[in-house]
């Protein structure tokens, strides 16, 4: 957990979130990102739009307050499962609400009060409420409520991570190693857990074992730039130069592009005598330390609320995410508009009202949404998948499609986007397209749905020798992926 | 670590300090004169109270005859190696700091104060400096509070001599520090205050003179931090450092509230460079900040400790910065500074994060003959210890050698490596407690007063944390500050003093079970400077060395451990002891006895 208010590193980033390792929270966010999709079809099919918009809290503009009237209509409108256009149309805020930090930190301690109460079996909850007060530096009340999340749910990976975190950053790093180590033996694997034995391990100057299992959980997660970082450092202290150099490269290249993770590296080159990679690692570390430098004589005025806000707007996301989750839609609406208007640039809180949106089938203002998310993010190729979908549903079709075209332009290798484009050909009434495009999408990668897609679309254009051979083949890759014990 | 060696015993221990010709105040002229021995010792091992030379003294007439220190607080811990008693109650030390704070929490009140101990009187006691708060705007007080001089009477009682010695200063105390700036034979005295600072000169009767006003090195209202005497160009006398913290004034106080208390962030403020001060050698000095190099940065200096970090034979200043990259002024020979921290790689710690750093220890941690750099940091922070690999270079070590360990949620501030059971290796006392009175309300894991931690060297590179088994001078939870380390007693262990904010001290006694052999030296410089502040010493012995700097200011804002003092473990004999004055001339002393105090002058060695 980073030092709350004695800010000394990154403005952006105060604390890893609980389940996540502090150099994954990219590979994280894009993780979620990348999950929006899934997250768009998950959620509607699983919320259920029955109780009304929870009331706005004050960190909520108060002209606000008849779209949050209007979210409860979108939700009634959902039940018939049509696409209604918003009465009154949502408008993203442009700048965020000047609220006190104490403000901000007590009606955020208020939500997670809340949450709490309303759904007081729920691990997810508990959870989340947690994490505030973890970040909040209030490790008590965090314990408190990991330890009935765990008591819930005995297997509850965060609940293991947060526990763990709260005793490392108490000093006592045998009590994290030991619940981290029960938790990995209960199969509960996951890069972080690696991440948080390993780390914990080092800070007992147990080296040797934080290497051991970094590279285990890397057996696992090769993909973890963190985990990278973690045992290049290791390795680093332990003087295996050329080890530690090729982790720590792998860390960067997979996404670790920290001001820690050069430093490291410099010192690794320089140890070697690689001086002149050590001064190139230096100079990018010295410029990432720059960027990162807060300015002198404003911490009360800018760094210390910007913290706070920084730490509401993440806990009331995941307080929406539970919400949504726990099929409570109109206080996920609410709650996430809370968390917009005090960060009207976050992504992820962004990215998660977009998909309560999209579930309530206010697919304009889920549109709206992921316009903004592009704006922030346009190199993100999944808001572009997003918006492609939403625009397609909303008929409007040359907005899909030139979602579609900047997804495959980002994704020129991935078949997703050409079966979707293919798709929305097809039922905009342009099978030609549609079938060149299917094909694409199979060149790339031949999945069944994207064989059965393109099968339709031939039967649609009377080419039914093209049809079944699609289907054909779509049925052998189905079989083929089949276990034995369920082949025909 | 090696604690179950064969020892004379404890009690057995036979102690014996050093008779030099008034060496305490001989001025380098008169022992070059003297036909006292290069390596002086009292050879009948006389009781430590014989070798007071009384008449130098300012006694109390009520001195009471030496008894062995009592230990006043009643936890019971379990008994491990290192055992520490808490003494303050019978010591006589009745001083209480004051932060002068008006409920305002300016931030100048978070930072006070450090202490020092030095032999002011020469005497052959360490006494006891204890530096204070003031006033601060809408505090109102009829006694204001003034530092405070305690005189150290043998047996663990010590007297406040402050007025008789002219010490009453009443500047905002923050750092001090100890040196024989004008080669007079006595330490003189240097306070780095939030407000104008204060030089006193030692004059040599067990009385002090504010030269402040004629010398030149007073400044403005500045907020103060640690301070070095060093002799920054080799010319024999001293010159002086005195970091600055940052530009906080009355008139530019951010008042923040944080989680319902006001709190004081040091990014409210800006940065403010150091100072350097040439001794000019008739007693005035100059100015040399911004000639020197210094001025070319500014940071948020803390704690400062004076060392040649890269063997080139002078002094480098490191300084301890809150809330940025640490400074290594790095000297070239001649008085003229670079900051290199970041390429000797003492600015950030592993991670290439800039702590918040407080105080700064040095020593030889691995007995690898380079000097180590302690530096203690912010709550939530690991403190950092740089391993110094030689060609000047330095490496954050603190996760293989567990440095971090048991002071990880707190504030850190002063920190001692020394070898409290004389075992050969130097243990660490790290100094804690946050910045204000309701800390725990903003983070819960750790509060204003907290405990301190001790960690004993294994003597493989590792510490381990003995807190809670090294007596009931760990048991105490202030809002620990500054802290010292010198043999109190005589007994040749090393005994502690820890400043507390808004409290009484903490007086820590070391009755170690099974100490090892030891010997201390004290160096009198005739061309270097009289204190030889710089000098290093390298001891020998039958397979195995330490090496140990004269330092004049370290840790947090402090100053001690002008005596160098090695504990020896199981060997009771040295092949010789190697002496680097400042300036380069090394020099060997052959026959240096153990387990008694000695005097190592300029220039006497046996060919």
């Amino acid at each position: 957990m980073g030092p709350l208010f004695r800010f000394h590193g990154n403005p952006q980033v105060t604390s890893p979130p609980y389940g996540s390792t502090p150099s994954d929270i990219a590979a994280l966010s894009r993780w979620r990102r990348a999950c929006v999709p899934m997250l768009l079809a998950v959620m509607l099919s699983t919320i259920a739009c029955t109780r009304s918009p929870q009331e706005s809290t004050s960190i909520v503009p108060s002209a606000d307050s008849a779209q949050a009237k209007h979210a409860g209509e979108g939700a009634a409108n959902a039940k018939s499962d049509k696409p209604t256009p918003a009465a009154i149309p949502f408008t993203l805020p442009a700048t965020a609400v000047a609220t006190p930090p104490a403000q901000i930190q007590a009606e955020t301690e208020a939500a997670a009060a809340a949450l709490c109460k309303r759904f007081p079996k729920s691990p997810a909850a508990l959870h989340a409420a947690a994490m505030l007060h973890a970040d909040l530096h209030q490790t008590a009340k965090a314990e408190d409520l990991w330890r009935k999340c765990r008591a819930l749910d005995p297997d509850h990976a965060g609940a293991a991570i947060g526990l763990a975190t709260i005793a490392s950053g108490r000093g006592d790093d045998e009590a994290a190693v030991q619940i981290l180590r029960e938790a990995l033996a209960k199969n509960r694997r996951s890069a972080e857990m690696y991440y948080y034995l390993a780390m914990s391990l080092a800070k007992q100057g147990e080296n040797e074992e934080a290497v051991r299992i970094a590279q285990q959980g890397l057996g696992l997660f090769p993909q973890s730039s963190s985990l990278w970082l973690l045992l290049g450092e290791n390795q680093l202290r332990l003087g295996r130069l050329p080890d530690a150099e090729e982790s720590l490269r792998k860390a960067i290249d997979l996404g670790a592009r920290t001001a820690g993770a050069y430093h490291a590296l410099s010192n690794a080159c320089a140890r070697q005598g690689k001086t002149k990679e050590a001064e190139t690692f230096r100079q990018r570390f010295t410029e990432l330390q720059a960027k990162q430098a807060t300015p002198a004589g404003q911490w009360s005025e800018t760094v210390y609320p910007g913290l706070i806000r920084h730490v509401a707007v993440a806990a009331l996301a995941n307080f929406g995410e539970v919400y949504a989750q726990q099929q409570a839609p109109e206080e996920a609406h609410a709650i996430l508009r809370q968390a917009v208007a005090l960060d009207p640039a976050n992504p992820r809180a962004l990215s998660l009202l977009a998909t309560i949106f999209y579930s309530q089938k206010r697919l304009a203002d889920a549109q709206t949404v992921l316009r903004r998310l592009i704006d922030l993010e346009p190199t993100n190729p999944f808001h572009q998948f997003n918006l492609g979908n939403v625009s397609s549903e909303l008929d409007d079709l040359p907005a899909a499609e030139a979602a579609y075209l900047r997804f495959i332009q980002m994704n020129p290798h991935s078949a997703i986007g050409y079966e979707a484009l293919a798709k929305f050909y097809w039922k905009a009434g342009a099978p030609e397209q549609g079938r060149l495009v299917a094909e694409e999408a199979i060149r790339r990668e031949a999945t069944p749905e994207g064989l059965r897609l393109l099968a339709s679309i031939c039967r649609d254009l009377g080419d039914d020798a093209a049809a079944q051979q699609a289907e054909a083949t779509a049925e052998q890759l189905t079989n083929a992926s089949r276990p034995a014990s369920e082949a025909p | 670590m090696n604690h179950r060696i064969a020892l004379r015993g404890h009690l057995g221990l036979v102690f014996a300090w050093v008779i030099v010709v008034n060496w305490g105040c001989t001025k380098p002229q008169d022992a070059a004169r003297s036909s006292a021995t290069s390596i002086e010792r009292n050879p009948s091992r006389a009781p430590v109270l014989e070798t007071r030379d009384e008449s130098r003294l300012l006694h109390d007439s009520a001195t009471p005859e030496p008894s062995p220190p009592a230990p006043s607080a009643t936890v019971e811990l379990p008994h491990g190696p290192l055992q520490l008693v808490d003494t303050t109650e019978r010591s006589g030390v009745t001083f209480r700091h004051s932060h002068g704070g008006s409920g305002k929490n300016y931030i100048v009140e978070t930072v006070s104060a450090g202490l020092a101990t030095f032999d002011y009187d020469g005497d052959g006691w360490m006494d006891l400096l204890l530096l204070n708060g003031a006033p601060l705007r809408g505090t109102s007080t009829e006694t204001p509070p003034r530092h405070a001089l305690y005189r150290n009477q043998g047996g663990g009682k010590f007297v406040d001599v402050t007025e008789r010695a002219g010490l009453d200063d009443r500047g905002y105390g923050l750092g001090v520090t100890v040196a024989d700036y004008d080669n007079d034979g006595d330490p003189d005295v240097y306070f780095n205050h939030f407000g104008p600072n204060a030089l006193y000169a030692n004059n040599g009767d067990g009385t002090f003179s504010n030269v402040t006003a004629t010398c030149g090195i007073a400044r403005g209202d500045k907020v103060g931090a640690g301070a070095c005497f060093l002799d920054m160009d080799a010319d024999g006398d001293l010159d002086l450092f005195s970091a600055n913290y940052l530009d906080f004034t009355y008139e530019n106080h951010v008042d923040s509230i944080v989680s319902g208390i006001r709190y004081a962030h040091p990014k409210d403020y800006r940065p403010v460079p150091d100072d350097l001060f040439r001794n000019n050698g008739d007693g005035t000095w100059t100015d040399v900040s911004e000639a020197s190099g210094l001025r070319a940065v500014a940071g948020m200096g803390m704690g400062a400790v004076c060392f040649d970090y890269d063997d080139d034979h002078d002094a480098d200043i490191f300084v301890a910065n809150d809330v940025g990259p640490n400074f290594l002024y790095q000297n070239d020979g001649k008085g003229q500074f670079v900051e290199v921290a970041a390429t000797a790689g003492v600015a950030f710690n592993f991670s290439g994060r800039a702590n918040a750093s407080m105080g700064v220890e040095c020593g030889d941690y691995d007995n690898d003959g380079r000097l180590d750099l302690f530096v203690t940091d912010y709550a939530d922070e690991s403190a950092v210890l740089y391993r110094n690999l030689g060609g000047g270079f330095l490496e954050d070590v603190s996760s293989q050698a567990r440095a971090g360990i048991g002071s990880y949620p707190h504030v850190k501030w002063g920190a001692a490596l020394a070898d409290l059971d004389n075992d050969g290796d130097r243990d660490l006392f790290v100094a804690n407690g946050h910045i204000l009175e309701g800390m725990e309300k903003i983070d819960d894991r750790t509060a204003y007063r907290a405990p301190n931690t001790l960690l004993m060297n294994e003597g493989n590179g590792r510490f381990v944390d003995v807190t809670r088994q090294s007596g009931t001078g760990l048991a105490p939870v202030e809002s620990s500050r500054g802290v010292a380390f010198d043999d109190l007693d005589n007994d040749g262990d090393l005994d502690g003093v820890v400043q507390n904010a808004n409290a009484p001290p903490t007086l820590l006694w070391n009755e170690s079970p099974e100490p090892g052999n030891w010997i201390t030296l004290r160096l009198c410089g005739r061309t270097a400077n009289r204190d030889a502040i710089g000098a290093r010493v390298r001891i020998v012995g039958e397979g195995f060395q330490q090496v140990a700097e004269v330092h004049s200011g370290r840790s947090y804002q402090s100053h001690y451990g002008q005596t160098l003092h090695f504990g020896l473990g199981a060997h009771d004999r040295l092949k010789h002891v190697e002496v680097r004055w400042p300036g380069g001339e090394t020099e060997t002393f052959r026959e240096v006895i153990p387990n008694q105090a000695n005097v190592l002058i300029e220039e006497t060695s046996p060919p």
